[in-house]
């Protein structure tokens, strides 16, 4: 359709509005979730548990970002099509523009919250370094997952309203079997290489290496991880056009 | 085939496994796994063929549960047929609804701007259209601002309405929505389609009540049980 740009705007558009309408702080919750979220664990795990890591606030403020933009975009994404039914049953429009928005509207909330993390930066700076230009990419990477999981789940979703409780529980257990409150290293070696099967390890493990300590990220696992978006992407987007033929009968 | 045909559908078929209950989380489909035989089949349509040609206007009617909105969402591209084919010449838009994506919360102009675009316009488009979508539905400018939760019901119509009313197109497919509402919105849309025509658009307008239909349309398709059952040509006085 040749609208598609607009019609992804205003969607993108009407969905932040919704968003921060009647509520006091508005747009400065995507800063302040992150954060008080990042102050409970870092209370927590610094002071209970005195983690030895002197960059353990940056580390811990940066796994929890990338990790908030994850949960929250794949949640949305998963209700999508769910939530435009009432447009999907009256008008024949792009439906995958439906995926499309509420990701976007979570990468706007990932940019912004990013904010926090480079305040933090400002007051314990780390080497700035040719590397980071690469971050970018890992975020391209992690969005091409979050793209491919709301293909193929918001289609699931449809049917079965159970998935945004499973969802949700899986994304709690993603947190915590992802280095994210505590550094990879406590647990034992044998066990890395199951640990770095999950995406947001590398990803996470990566954008702490090039932002936190300035170094290169692993060639093998930015292959691992963009190669896995990629086929996750491109196979939801087939599995998504095919079940549109039939989706206004499942809705 | 010809240049002078709008529409042309040919032994469209459709139908639905109707479940008996509606099996919405898993643990209806794992209890249901035991139980067999659950969908009810249901032949909405069942070899469908009209033409509708350029320039005409044809109105299809049927009593509840004869197929006639399972026909409009297909043409309207929402359902895809079993079988048969559907060909539409030009570009068509379909009216299933009026104000297809409004939202309550947000304001009468950004509603414009998002109904408006479901619908298939450009936002350069809308900005060039603003002013007489405005002007058309006769909403005080001063409330453009306002959510529309706060509209009146009669306001929030006529906003709808001017918002179709501004969409450029060769075919329009009608649900009876734009039948509905008082004296003064009818004649309104009677102005909206005696326009339509006059410019050599094509209508196809959907009711079960055949009164509505004589007044807008020359030909009538009469739908029964999925099937047509008549092809009713004696209107072509009538109509606008």
């Amino acid at each position: 359709m040749e609208n598609f740009k607009d019609l992804l705007f205003e969607f993108v558009k009407a969905d932040f509005k919704l968003r921060y309408k009647n509520s006091a702080l508005g747009f400065i919750w995507v800063l302040l979730k992150p954060f008080l979220m990042f102050l409970i664990l870092y209370l927590v795990f610094n002071f209970i548990f005195k983690s030895q890591d002197p960059n353990y606030a940056l580390n811990l403020l940066l796994g929890i970002i990338i990790f908030y933009f994850f949960s929250e975009s794949t949640m949305r994404g998963l209700t999508s099509l769910w939530d435009r039914s009432s447009i999907i049953l009256k008008v024949n429009f792009n439906r995958q523009l439906v995926i499309f928005a509420p990701i976007i509207n979570a990468f706007i909330n990932f940019f912004f919250s990013m904010t926090i993390f480079f305040i933090f930066w400002f007051f314990a700076p780390t080497p700035i370094t040719w590397w980071w230009l690469i971050f970018p990419v890992y975020i391209l990477i992690l969005a091409l997952f979050i793209l491919g999981f709301s293909f193929y789940a918001s289609v699931w979703y449809a049917r079965a309203r159970d998935l945004a409780n499973i969802w949700e529980v899986v994304l709690s257990l993603l947190f915590y079997v992802t280095p994210i409150v505590y550094p990879i290293n406590i647990i034992p070696a044998q066990y890395h290489s199951m640990m770095n099967i999950n995406p947001l390890t590398s990803i996470i493990r990566d954008s702490r290496l090039i932002l936190i300590y300035g170094h290169m990220p692993g060639l093998y696992s930015i292959i691992y991880v963009g190669g896995v978006g990629l086929f996750l992407a491109i196979t939801g987007w087939f599995y998504f056009k095919k079940s549109m033929k039939k989706i206004a009968e499942e809705l | 085939m010809g240049d002078n045909i709008a529409i042309k559908i040919e032994g469209v078929s459709k139908t639905f496994w109707i479940p008996k209950e509606k099996r919405i989380t898993l643990k209806d489909r794992f209890l249901s796994f035991y139980r067999r035989n659950n969908y009810e089949k249901f032949v909405a349509l069942s070899d469908i063929s009209f033409e509708v040609k350029k320039g005409e206007s044809v109105g299809i009617v049927g009593p509840n549960g004869s197929g006639k909105s399972t026909l409009l969402k297909i043409l309207a591209g929402i359902y895809a047929p079993d079988s048969g084919k559907v060909a539409v010449h030009g570009k068509i838009v379909s009216f299933l609804e009026l104000g297809v994506g409004f939202n309550y919360e947000l304001t009468g102009r950004e509603n414009i701007y998002l109904n408006g675009v479901i619908l298939g316009l450009k936002k350069k488009e809308i900005d060039t259209k603003f002013d007489s979508v405005v002007t058309f539905s006769g909403i005080d400018r001063r409330f453009l601002s306002t959510p529309i939760m706060h509209y009146s019901s009669g306001m929030i119509v006529r906003l709808a309405f001017a918002v179709a009313a501004h969409i450029e197109a060769d075919i329009y497919v009608m649900d009876e929505v734009l039948a509905v509402g008082d004296v003064e919105f009818q004649e309104k849309s009677i102005t909206f389609f005696r326009e339509k025509l006059s410019l050599g658009r094509t209508l196809v307008f959907v009711s079960h009540d055949r009164n509505a239909v004589d007044k807008y349309t020359n030909r009538v398709l009469s739908l029964r049980n999925g099937r047509l059952v008549s092809v009713d040509n004696q209107n072509m006085t009538g109509g606008i």
